[in-house]
């Protein structure tokens, strides 16, 4: 990439020009006089002003056609405004695909110019300073951005909606950490007074709030949500397979699956440990191209009279075969709350539900009940039966044996699934942003946690610490904090010197 | 006359003198046994001398001057026997953080320092004023020294008076055996000095008294030079309206340096400072004012003050050090009174005759160290101000007035001062002044403190834009040592930012453009919890053995065998916490909670019927306090470790990596960073500009490996 040639492509559909009412080519070079002096006239056939910013109609010489002239939209944007940061000439042409590349090839004649490569002109943005690093990648994400959600979010990243609240958070973590930088490196100094620890407590709280709501997680559920929230971040969705023992749980992990992965059996307690295997869906309406990845799971039976005691074990060394059951439970249990769909399995001769207490810690959206086992012999389902159960919602009757009803249960998975990444309510963010925030606001809230329950105010710089942390997970964002704007802001805040 | 050096020091100061020290550390005698080293300043009898608060160390500053300590260097010892008043601040909070600081009588200070100076034969002390550097092909080969006649004759007759002095002062304080030693090493400064003061006399300067001297320009002659001055460069002193050329009161500046400077183009920068006035004591209703006292127990800068009995000290030529004893002079106390509206008042009615508001200084100073002046106008609405009195010595009545440095008239002056409860009838024994000085910007050096432009310069102390005798004395003491390894024909060295405060001053200095005179905080440091005042010696000794600051001079044995015991210790104290279980826990693990207190940890140890030293349980302790942090930070360090290894080629034409953004280049452009991790922090710089301009430095290296056929040899630094 050199900054100092020209640069021209068709901004409109590049790669597949068809007929169209209008057609938009971009130009961009340190200098442009060229072009202008050489193709293009104004509609009265003067030579154009290329400092005169703005659109105006005007001529493009075609020089081999026998017409004088093409008329154009001519688009002046001189360095200071337009997107690159250099001269650049957006020319509206008739959209006749003959026509366009015929103008284009006209252009890419001109001495030291040559087609722009896909992205060279936000490069250049990005080169000349016009765009920050962000932006640049919210525009990336804006021109492959699939669905309105992400397109949503790419705007906010390149418009730096994202950015002005990333730089307000980083502006007041700044600020706490200078009160408290103050307090340490300014103690000789009889105008400076460390931050008190409720003031700063207080401002956490407000901080690590709204951190919370942008990356759309409970702040009373933090703790839980950081392997939730990294796995949102960084991997696929985690699909568990839940429900007492014997309920066909691991029969369905292999049906779904395919292939026989799983150890079945009738005897309970089968399965001990989770199991966990990534798979593809594809849609089952248009547009059918779409899929979702995620990682399915396996999980050991759940007893709800073990379930309460997992609780109360000490996970430390488990020995009687009680324990590791009530070991596997709970893992299991664990599983369910990072999980982003679970899938609660009964058998239908022994229907089920989702045990209260394990209820009440899965959001109900996240649940699809499934009733396995419908082909058990003697068990004849009338009519009437199978009517109840499909107007039960999100509860599906199923035979992972014959796979009656399977396809049922994908539908319903990669519709949740797929809902749920891309017309959430909150930011669709970059994986790399959302990893970011949510850094920070885990190291905010493992500081919330140490001033709250421990004495640690005695050790400002062991918050400075963790304060620093949390800004440097954001400077991916917003760029580092450099220690002299933390010096900067002590100064302009207290009265330093003797 | 002996003009054949390996390294020349210009200046005194406490940049001057470490640099000095850690060369001939390093170099030893020459094979004659003449001096390798030439220490040139304007007056030999203000080597050392305090030009300000005469007070070492503080926080962050404590830290730089235990590691000063720990590479061998003089700080720590001058201060300790020159203290009058030592307190650690900081206590209440974490250990990483504490910052030792002590008082000292800045008569015996400066005295120390020249006791400690003369006491090595290895330094040859010349008074002059150097006025031009001698550069062939872009490497420093000499200087060329003005040697005005008074001060030559001041040279050589007030080097005995000052000796005589301090041997007198000293004895009056009642240590008569240091005394002794301090005697023995004059005699011996002597003998080596006299060399060049003979060679003066023989030009024909004896007539004493009078001051119409031929002036003598000579040149002298060394592998490497490094330039400390202070504030002498173009020094112009302000109070008022009055303006005076020089550097301190009452002493001369040095002009044809910053010419010479220039003319090898270097960049120059102007900077600002003040000075408070100072009282006598006799006049101050002491007394009545609320009083300031230092630590009980006073903890000592060096680790080797007080450390060995006075059998061992005696048989030794260990400067004006103290070994045996430590605190050594009398402890005092400071007092406190404060400025009032009514101070405040006539200030705003005379800013217009302040120098730094009526537009007469245009050079910016510290914002953490204002003016009173400053200090009124950006804080208007604090109608009061603490004003901190401190003697200055236990052998004058001066008292330094710290927190009202200002450079209005003297006649804004005498108010201000009679206003202050205590000080009514208050002697103003000398005026405060704000003084100017030329400084060379810091990009141009490297951070070894050699300059990018002319090959074995170095700078040293506020020529590179800091503040502060610790700042000034810790680049000095790197530039002592590189320009002594240079003369060995030996390999650069340089400290990180994760093992000293220096290697972040270094670091900050080549990285950053200065806007005020730069001055350490804790909160530069990334490796606080680990740059600390207990543990330097385990940070820096070791480098200060590999490097060769342990190689010459009698403290360097003593040092070694200290160090050695220390090291010790704390693996058998650290393998005693470790394995000893109280309850369910170690005692490491005890450690960790902040309610377990050194003293707790000492219980339980020394129990164990033996005696550890408290600075070893101290640090013992606070290392494994801090450990879950310092393990992190070591983790993230491996990752930048990537980048401080990866070096840039110094040719490398930025003009030609057109793929960089045009404020990253113009970053890189300036200060031309030796390593990744260096280019990582320049201002301007996006971890995306790093990464790029790494594959670009990679490409630019293939490229030249084709075109040369081999890979450029990589920079030293």
């Amino acid at each position: 990439m050199l900054l100092s040639d020209a640069i021209a492509a068709v901004s409109t559909f590049a790669d597949r020009p068809a007929a169209a009412a209008a057609a938009l080519i971009r130009i961009s070079a340190p200098d442009l006089s060229f072009v202008a002096a050489g193709l293009l006239r104004t509609s009265t056939n003067e030579p154009i002003d290329l400092d005169r910013r703005g659109a105006f109609s005007g001529r493009f010489i075609l020089p081999p056609l026998c017409e004088p002239s093409l008329p154009v939209l001519i688009i002046n944007l001189p360095a200071n405004a337009s997107f690159t940061g250099q001269a650049t000439l957006e020319l509206v042409v008739p959209g006749s695909p003959v026509l366009v590349s015929r103008v284009l090839r006209t252009i890419l004649a001109q001495p030291n110019t040559r087609r722009a490569e896909p992205g060279e002109f936000a490069a250049r943005a990005y080169a000349l300073g016009r765009l920050t690093l962000a932006q640049a990648e919210g525009l990336a994400a804006f021109i492959a951005a699939s669905t309105d959600a992400q397109l949503r979010s790419a705007k906010s990243v390149l418009t730096g909606s994202l950015g002005s609240h990333c730089l307000d958070w980083h502006a007041r973590l700044s600020r706490l950490l200078a009160l408290v930088e103050a307090g340490i490196d300014f103690t000789d100094q009889e105008d400076v007074r460390g931050i008190d620890t409720p003031q700063l407590i207080d401002d956490l709280q407000t901080l690590l709030r709204e951190l919370h709501a942008h990356l759309g997680i409970s702040p009373a559920k933090h703790r839980e949500s950081i392997s939730q929230a990294s796995l949102a971040a960084n991997a696929p969705p985690s699909v568990l397979l839940l429900g007492p023992p014997s309920a066909g749980k691991s029969t369905l992990f292999n049906a779904l699956l395919g292939r026989a992965r799983a150890l079945t059996d009738e005897a309970p307690g089968t399965t001990r440990d989770l199991l966990r295997e990534p798979l593809t869906l594809q849609a089952h309406a248009a547009p059918r191209n779409r899929s979702v990845t995620l990682t399915l799971t396996d999980a050991p039976g759940l007893d709800i009279a073990f379930s309460t005691a997992a609780a109360s074990t000490n996970p430390t060394e488990p020995r009687t075969h009680a324990e590791i059951l009530a070991r596997a439970q709970a893992r299991a249990i664990d599983a369910a709350r990072e999980a982003a769909l679970v899938i609660w399995c009964s058998s239908i001769d022994h229907p089920a539900d989702v045990p209260a207490a394990l209820a009440s810690t899965i959001n109900p959206r996240s649940i699809i009940r499934v009733q396995t086992k419908l082909d058990r012999a003697g068990f004849a389902i009338n009519a009437a039966e199978h009517d109840r159960l499909a107007a039960e919602p999100r509860t599906i009757a199923l035979c992972a044996l014959t796979g009656h009803n399977l396809d049922h249960l994908r539908s319903a998975i990669f519709d949740s699934l797929w809902s749920r990444s891309h017309t959430g309510s909150t930011l669709d963010l970059l994986p790399r942003h959302h990893a970011a925030l949510f850094a920070c606001a885990n190291a905010l809230a493992n500081l919330h946690e140490e001033l709250t329950q421990n004495d640690a105010a005695e050790h400002p710089e062991l918050i400075a610490h963790t304060l620093r942390t949390a800004l440097d997970a954001l400077a991916p964002l917003t760029g580092r904090v450099e220690r002299d704007e933390t010096l900067g802001l002590i100064f302009s805040t207290f009265c330093i010197g003797k | 006359m002996k003009t054949a050096f390996k390294v020349i020091v210009i200046g005194g100061g406490h940049a001057g003198v470490e640099a000095a020290w850690a060369a001939a550390n390093v170099l030893g005698l020459a094979e004659d046994g003449s001096a390798t080293v030439a220490l040139v300043t304007q007056d030999p009898e203000k080597i050392g001398v305090m030009s300000c608060n005469p007070a070492i160390g503080g926080l962050a500053k404590g830290q730089i001057v235990r590691e000063i300590d720990a590479l061998n260097g003089l700080m720590g010892l001058a201060t300790d026997a020159t203290g009058i008043q030592f307190k650690v601040l900081n206590t209440s909070k974490g250990p990483a953080v504490h910052g030792p600081r002590a008082q000292c009588d800045k008569h015996a200070y400066a005295r120390a320092v020249q006791g400690m100076i003369a006491g090595r034969a290895e330094i040859c002390v010349v008074a002059g004023s150097v006025e031009g550097l001698v550069v062939e092909g872009g490497e420093v080969r000499g200087v060329r020294v003005l040697g005005k006649g008074r001060g030559l004759k001041a040279q050589s007759s007030k080097a005995q008076s000052s000796n005589g002095q301090s041997s007198k002062a000293q004895s009056s304080n009642g240590q008569s055996s240091k005394a002794q030693s301090s005697n023995g090493q004059s005699t011996k400064a002597q003998s080596s000095d006299g060399q060049s003061s003979n060679q003066q006399s023989s030009r024909g300067d004896d007539s004493a008294g009078d001051l119409r001297f031929e002036v003598l320009s000579f040149e002298l002659s060394a592998d490497a030079v490094v330039l400390t001055t202070g504030t002498f460069m173009r020094g112009l002193m302000h109070t008022g309206e009055r303006k005076t050329a020089g550097g301190r009161f009452g002493e001369a500046a040095a002009v044809g340096i910053s010419g010479a400077l220039a003319g090898l183009g270097f960049e120059l920068g102007r900077l600002k400072t003040g000075t408070p006035p100072r009282l006598r004591r006799g006049t101050i209703r002491w007394e009545e004012l609320p009083e300031q006292l230092g630590d009980e127990r006073a903890v000592a800068f060096s680790d080797l003050s007080g450390m060995l009995s006075e059998e061992e000290e005696g048989g030794e030529r260990l400067g004006a050090a103290s070994l045996s004893r430590f605190p050594v002079l009398r402890q005092t106390d400071c007092r406190i009174t404060t400025t009032s509206a009514a101070v405040h008042r006539i200030i705003r009615e005379n800013l217009h005759r302040a120098p730094m508001y009526s537009g007469q200084i245009e050079s910016v100073g510290p914002r953490y160290c204002p003016s009173l002046e400053d200090k009124v106008v950006r804080f208007a609405e604090r109608e009061s101000h603490q004003v901190f009195l401190e003697p200055e010595s236990l052998s004058d009545d001066w008292v330094y007035c710290n927190g009202i440095s200002t450079s209005l008239p003297v006649d804004v002056q005498d108010r201000i001062v009679r206003l202050l409860p205590g000080c009514e009838g208050a002697e103003i024994l000398r005026y405060g002044y704000a003084v100017e000085y030329d400084m060379v910007k810091p990009h141009q050096i490297y951070a070894t403190c050699e300059t990018r432009g002319v090959r074995g310069l170095f700078l040293a102390g506020q020529i590179n834009g800091t503040s502060g005798y610790e700042e000034a004395a810790g680049q000095g003491l790197l530039a002592g040592l590189n320009a002594a390894r240079r003369a060995r024909g030996e390999e650069a060295a340089v400290l990180g930012r994760e093992e000293s405060y220096i290697g972040v001053m270094m670091d900050d200095l080549v990285t950053k453009t200065p806007t005020e005179p730069y001055r350490m905080f804790t909160s530069r440091a990334e490796h606080r919890l680990n740059l600390r005042a207990d543990n330097a010696a385990d940070r820096l000794t070791p480098v200060a053995e590999r490097v060769g600051l342990m190689r010459h001079g009698d403290l360097s044995r003593l040092r070694a065998g200290r160090f050695e015991r220390r090291s010790r210790l704390l693996r058998e104290l650290g393998e005693l916490i470790d394995r000893t279980r109280v309850g369910e826990k170690t005692l490491a693990e005890l450690c960790r909670r902040p309610e377990f207190t050194v003293e707790e940890l000492m219980r339980y140890v020394g129990g164990a019927g033996r005696d550890w030293p408290t600075e070893v349980v101290f640090t013992a302790h606070t290392d494994r306090f801090y450990q879950h942090y310092l393990r992190k930070s070591r983790e993230q360090m491996t990752l930048q470790d990537d980048l401080e290894r990866r070096g840039i080629p110094a040719e490398i034409e930025y003009e030609r990596l057109v793929h960089l953004r045009a404020e990253a280049r113009q970053a890189l452009m300036k200060f031309r960073p030796v390593t990744l991790a260096q280019a990582s922090r320049l201002e301007g710089m996006t971890p995306a500009d790093v990464t790029l301009l790494g594959v670009l430095v990679k490409k630019w290296r293939q490229e030249q490996g084709r075109r040369t056929g081999g890979e450029p040899p990589v920079p030293s630094r």
